[in-house]
């Protein structure tokens, strides 16, 4: 069997970021920590060595572009593919976001069925 | 229901919770600061747990709010009558 594909998901908002686990784990194959701010999340980074990150955009204190930022400084994951999750839909925005390094972004509201689903693509789609 | 059902409904009661407290804002508060951490929340989270309308007009609140403008008050209205009405209807 495969080694699952490891995933730090961060955002502040906590029924968000509960629901955006329990629908990643329905994947079967991905191995899932959160985060509930950035900060938490870059302490994280120094156990838990994520396949992926993804990062909620708007977030108090350090902000999702804050925390790539942050996540970049480090070597071992200066290559690690984030995709932000933001509830800002308007292209120009996703392009801004997209322009700071992320490999995609995924609109909020996200269906919880198929979240697992569009990271996988996008994923797929970075590493084509 | 399945464990992950469960689950997801009891999240789906937490999120109906925080959105009643939020209600008192939604009707009163006007510094757009303010404001604006409610509509992004319920735009960001409303559709996931099955009110994509509550999202839509929260988004457009939002829309208004980051290029600087009033909030469109036909909307907000809309958007707090849909919100009290799903707290209604779970009889909160």
């Amino acid at each position: 069997m495969s080694e699952p594909l490891k995933v730090l998901y961060v955002d502040d908002e906590p029924d968000i970021r509960e629901v955006a686990v329990m629908s990643l784990e329905l994947d079967g194959a991905l191995e899932v920590r959160s985060a509930g701010s950035g900060r938490e999340g870059l302490a994280l980074l120094d156990q838990f060595t994520p396949d992926a990150i993804m990062l909620d955009v708007m977030m108090p204190g350090m902000d999702g572009p804050a925390t790539l930022e942050e996540i970049r400084k480090r070597p071992e994951h200066a290559d690690t593919p984030v995709v932000f999750i933001t509830a800002r839909a308007q292209a120009h925005e996703q392009a801004r976001f997209l322009s700071f390094g992320a490999v995609g972004v995924i609109t909020k509201p996200f269906d919880p069925m198929t979240l697992a689903v569009e990271l996988r693509a996008i994923l797929s789609k970075a590493r084509a | 229901m399945s464990d992950a059902g469960d689950r997801f409904q009891a999240l789906r009661e937490r999120f109906l919770d925080r959105s009643a407290g939020d209600l008192d804002t939604l009707r009163h508060e006007r510094d757009p600061a303010a404001l604006r951490l409610v509509v992004h929340r319920l735009a960001g989270a409303a559709g996931t747990f099955g009110y994509p309308d509550i999202s839509r007009d929260a988004g457009e609140v939002d829309d208004a709010l980051v290029e600087g403008k009033d909030p469109p008050e036909d909307v907000l209205a809309r958007l707090i009558s849909g919100l009290e009405a799903l707290i209604d209807l779970r009889g909160g």
